[in-house]
């Protein structure tokens, strides 16, 4: 019936910002590892020159200097520049844990997995989170809402690692129902093919499972906040008082109530690449996580520097997506942008 | 019968930590088709929950004990909840206190209007022009149905509350305190308004306020509220000209008036009380400055006036009339 216009401003200011974050970042992500003592060159040449007995010639040095990126003769400015350049030919460096791999070929690797992970966890948590939070909300202080709220706090209070372990041993160790690590069967071919598909998402199960179980009961109890003054709310009241109908009262607090659980859905999506360390370690899940342990381990700082770019990227197009939706979904959010 | 609503022995409480305290006792009235009538109270008079429970909206805590409120032959109070939710804003209306509220935040003014309808089982398209005369009713273009509430000034967003509840044409409107939070003069504005519409569309307006100029303003009937009791009643000009109980006297004592000298008689004095059961006489004994005795121990009832519609609880009328100063 009324068009809904596009808010182009709107998103063109947050597209901005976005840019101007973004580029921030970066820079960020060039100056921390300069401030820190020592450099990856000189930690490969150390471990080269310590296994080769003390043979290795100091140009070897100069050479992994270069491969690094990292000039002692270069001025700042340059580095920087070429960092960019270099940025936006997807070479993120040499991977020191990995050598001589590149670090982009093992984000290319690690981070479809992590998003995989990631993104179908905290969706279906997020859906499952606020439908289970509205009923609970508009059921108030009724047996059921008790159950899921007992619920949901017990199990955003419990340990992600505790809860992990015990869902490997119960359902893989003993029930062997599920596998107990990987990501896919080495028995299906990588690619897009059924069997694969399949044998990815049954791997999937615990890890997904777990990640849902554990950031459920956030949602489920901001959710039912929200929607207890909501329904209470003047509009709510006037609505009623109108005559309509139990389902459209329902909509209205709901969809008040959702916003704020939105933004957290952004932060979430974006902080959860970092955040699935754990389950992905212990169901040994070859995603980012996993590398990430190896690289800080091992002082990887260019592989560490890749993943953190990548992490940078999730929070801030998570971000922008929840920004944009918002605008749609909360008309006084896209005045304010204006 | 040419009552619009009749309310009999309606009596209403809030429950508290301690028990169950009364608001309303043992209400009566009959308000008459096609008038506007006001209830005037101060804060705490039982006004705004006795609103509530003529429109049966009144939620926990409070509860409705006993009662009944008979609008077109049927008792509100004892309709199915779905039946009561057909009837509303299609039979009878209610426009809230802090409308400025009362409009979702997130949708725009013409889905609201749309939800209306559907709740009803109307359609947008064949009621489009209803919505455009009502909301030209109230002095508003059809414009701020492309319009989200955030977008709209105080007395926009008063005036399209008024709108909605009125776009199904009910015959029979409540009003809260519809004009909280407005400067006087778009007050003003809305209430010639609502008093045009009223006699265009010949509908019966309860009016509940705490403002008597509003009410000397409109109303056609007044009605005066203390302690959850009705003190007086009665066509407008009686009881601006001839009060019979002293709380009414003595408010429109209170009113100043300009280029008038200092008025030093006898002034209303001390805070509103609420209802107090342990209180065998007359509520208003506490602040009235023409007790006695009698007034102690006898409840006073609503006696009629000869000859006219005016009706007042006082068992000192006409004499407490000679004491004034």
């Amino acid at each position: 019936m009324i068009i809904t216009a596009i808010p182009i401003k709107y998103i063109l200011k947050r597209l901005t910002i976005f840019i101007g974050v973004f580029f921030g970042a970066l820079t960020l992500n060039f100056v921390l590892p300069r401030l820190m003592p020592g450099d990856p060159a000189e930690v490969v040449y150390e471990d080269l020159l310590k296994d080769s007995g003390g043979t290795l010639n100091v140009t070897y040095l100069h050479q992994l200097e270069s491969e690094y990126g990292i000039s002692t003769t270069k001025p700042i400015w340059d580095q920087y520049f070429t960092y960019l350049n270099d940025l936006f030919h997807g070479n993120l460096g040499i991977s020191i844990s990995f050598y001589p791999t590149p670090v982009s070929k093992i984000l290319e690797e690690a981070l479809p997995w992590t998003l995989f992970l990631v993104i179908s966890a905290v969706t279906i948590s997020f859906f499952v989170g606020n439908r289970l939070g509205r009923y609970a909300g508009i059921n108030r202080n009724t047996g059921k809402d008790l159950a899921i709220d007992l619920f949901s706090m017990f199990m955003a209070a419990f340990p992600a690692f505790v809860l992990a372990f015990i869902m490997l041993d119960v359902f893989s160790v003993y029930g062997k129902l599920f596998p107990i690590g990987g990501a896919y069967s080495s028995s299906v071919n990588m690619g897009f093919n059924i069997p694969f598909i399949i044998s990815a998402m049954y791997h999937a199960v615990l890890p997904v499972g777990t990640i849902i179980l554990t950031s459920l009961g956030g949602w489920v109890l901001g959710m039912r906040n929200n929607i207890i003054p909501n329904v209470n709310s003047d509009y709510i009241n006037f609505s009623q008082n109108l005559g309509m109908k139990d389902y459209q009262i329902k909509s209205i607090a709901y969809r008040n109530a959702l916003l704020p659980n939105l933004t957290g859905f952004s932060m979430s999506i974006g902080l959860s690449v970092s955040g699935v360390i754990i389950e992905e370690s212990i169901f040994s899940y070859p995603g980012v996580g996993m590398y990430m342990i190896t690289a800080i381990d091992n002082l990887d700082y260019p592989l560490l520097q890749g993943i953190f770019l990548m992490v940078i990227i999730a929070v801030l197009v998570g971000n922008l997506i929840v920004d944009i939706l918002l605008g749609f979904l909360d008309p006084r959010i896209k005045q304010e942008g204006e | 019968m040419n009552e619009a609503i009749s309310i009999n022995n309606l009596t209403v409480g809030y429950h508290w930590e301690n028990g169950f305290s009364i608001v309303i006792k043992d209400f009566n009235l009959d308000i008459p088709n096609g008038i506007i009538f006001g209830i005037a109270g101060e804060s705490g008079s039982g006004k705004s929950t006795l609103a509530q429970a003529i429109y049966h909206s009144l939620k926990y805590p409070g509860e409705i004990t006993s009662g009944k409120v008979i609008y077109n032959g049927i008792d509100l109070l004892k309709t199915p909840k779905n039946e009561l939710r057909r009837m509303r804003a299609m039979d009878l209306t209610f426009i809230p206190q802090a409308a400025m509220n009362a409009l979702n935040p997130v949708k725009r003014i013409g889905d609201q209007f749309n939800d209306v309808l559907e709740a009803h089982g109307k359609n947008f398209a064949e009621f489009q022009h209803d919505i455009i005369d009502v909301l030209n009713m109230v002095r508003l273009g059809s414009e701020v149905l492309n319009n989200y509430p955030h977008e709209l000034s105080g007395g926009m967003r008063q005036r399209t509350v008024i709108a909605m509840a009125l776009v199904l044409s009910p015959n029979l409107v409540i009003l809260d305190e519809p004009t909280t939070g407005l400067d006087v003069l778009v007050e003003h504005d809305i209430l010639v308004d609502l008093k045009k519409i009223q006699r265009k569309k010949q509908l019966t307006m309860i009016m509940i306020t705490h403002d008597l100029s509003i009410l000397y303003e409109i109303s056609d009937q007044i009605a005066m509220m203390y302690a959850g009791e009705i003190t007086e009643y009665g066509d407008r000009d009686t009881m601006l000209m001839s009060p019979a109980h002293p709380y009414n006297y003595l408010l429109l004592k209170s009113i100043p008036r300009i280029g008038v000298k200092k008025y030093d008689g006898i002034k209303l004095t001390g805070n509103p009380t609420n209802f107090n059961e342990g209180n065998k006489g007359c509520q208003f004994i506490s602040r009235c400055p023409f007790k006695t005795y009698d007034c102690e121990i006898n409840h006073p009832v609503l006696e009629k006036e000869k000859d006219r519609t005016h009706y007042f609880r006082c068992i000192r009328y006409p004499e407490w009339m000679k004491e004034q100063g």
